[in-house]
């Protein structure tokens, strides 16, 4: 039953979510299909480390599909489920206190391989060799700003600029104030502004 | 900035600059203040290099890995459980029926517990007297087969085929190594596969 095939191309997350809840296994590997990449991404600019993002991505959906009962549809699917990736992560990120990690790799790798494994790979290959370096020095740039950012600074920037995500559903995500949200933004980006200002001279 | 168009920009004041939908008097502001033309200008320059940061993907596999950890829930007993649930609340009527076909089956299922409880010998003596009969039967069952079978025409014949030690030993082992290859060949048959065997996945 679980495994005939079934088009959601044109299908919400709502109708993908009651289609979960009847038991189709389909519908559980559409919304992961749909949010691994976003999911993914978040909590690997948070925790910087490769293996340690896949655990966590992996705990945030196994968390949330086997609560698929629990989510109230008049709220976002996306909103919901981000809400769970942030929460692990600020969790682990508090527990283990690694708010300032090198961009060179996971502080937990103890060779220079696994610091090259879990080190963040920044920006893709451009037109040239030399286009390639500048876009990932100014990539790396830009990743060893926000890994300096308070994690809550730096959950709200992303799901705002990268994610491009709305300011209410941020703060329904965080569970913070509407005002509380836009002055984390506002001033995780005054941080980011001063910290790439030599790029401008 | 919304009441002294002197004050330099807000950040809701950026905020609508950078969605490009912001008010008059914020404009009028921004042509005669040039520290504010710099904060949006740094401002516009920070937030496209944020939106053209890229996507990480997670390793292959990761849905199944992740599948592999997900109850899924059987359609099957959610069907049963809805239908259920949707014949016992349509009214208050039937939800006290429910209730009290409950009650009835589990007083029902308790009483004959404890009634059994409280019978042991009742149930020994049936359970010597049926045991006791059916081996009777059993027996009756045996003599009569083995009467039938000394009546037939060729079991003179069949007697005579087996009828030396050496024969019945041959037979007997011919008759094993056929029970076993039959018991191998089933068992390659029903063996799982060692490899992975392909399978869509949608």
């Amino acid at each position: 039953m679980g495994a005939e095939p079934v088009d959601y191309r044109e299908a919400t997350d709502q109708q993908v979510v009651l289609d979960a809840r009847k038991g189709r296994e389909t519908a559980y590997r559409e919304l992961i299909r749909r949010y691994e990449r976003p999911i993914f991404s978040l909590i690997y600019r948070m925790v910087r480390d490769r293996e340690l993002a896949e655990d966590l991505s992996q705990e945030t959906f196994v968390k949330a599909l086997n609560a698929i009962d629990s989510y109230r549809p008049e709220y976002k699917f996306s909103s919901w489920i981000f809400k769970i990736a942030n929460n692990a992560t600020i969790d682990h990120l508090r527990r283990r206190e690694l708010q300032t990690l090198s961009i060179e790799g996971s502080p937990h790798a103890r060779t220079p391989e696994a610091m090259e494994a879990t080190a963040l790979q920044i920006g893709g290959r451009g037109p040239s060799p030399l286009a390639y370096v500048e876009a990932r020095e100014l990539g790396g740039m830009i990743e060893e700003a926000i890994s300096h950012l308070r994690p809550e600074y730096r959950s709200c920037i992303l799901l705002r600029h990268v994610e491009g995500r709305p300011y209410e559903e941020i703060a329904e995500m965080m569970d913070l104030p509407l005002g509380t949200v836009k002055t984390y933004i506002h001033r995780a980006r005054n941080e980011l502004r001063k910290s790439l200002s030599h790029l401008r001279e | 900035m919304h009441e002294h168009q002197q004050d330099h920009l807000t950040p809701d004041d950026l905020d609508a600059l950078l969605s490009e939908s912001s008010a008059a008097p914020v404009s009028l502001h921004l042509e005669s203040c040039r520290d504010c033309r710099e904060l949006l200008e740094a401002e516009r320059t920070l937030v496209g290099l944020l939106d053209e940061m890229p996507r990480f993907d997670p390793a292959p596999g990761f849905g199944d890995r992740v599948m592999a950890r997900v109850n899924v829930p059987d359609p099957f007993a959610l069907r049963a459980l809805r239908t259920l649930r949707g014949k016992v609340a349509v009214s208050r009527r039937s939800l006290v029926f429910a209730t009290s076909l409950v009650v009835v089956l589990v007083a029902t299922m308790g009483g004959s517990v404890a009634w059994s409880l409280a019978n042991q010998e009742f149930f020994a003596a049936v359970g010597t007297s049926v045991a006791g009969e059916a081996a009777r039967w059993f027996w009756l069952g045996l003599q009569a087969l083995a009467s039938n079978l000394v009546e037939q025409p060729w079991y003179e014949d069949a007697l005579n085929v087996v009828g030396t030690p050496a024969r019945l030993a041959l037979f007997s082992g011919m008759a094993s190594l056929l029970y076993l290859s039959g018991v191998l060949a089933l068992r390659r048959l029903m063996a799982l596969p060692t490899q992975r065997v392909a399978h869509a996945q949608f």
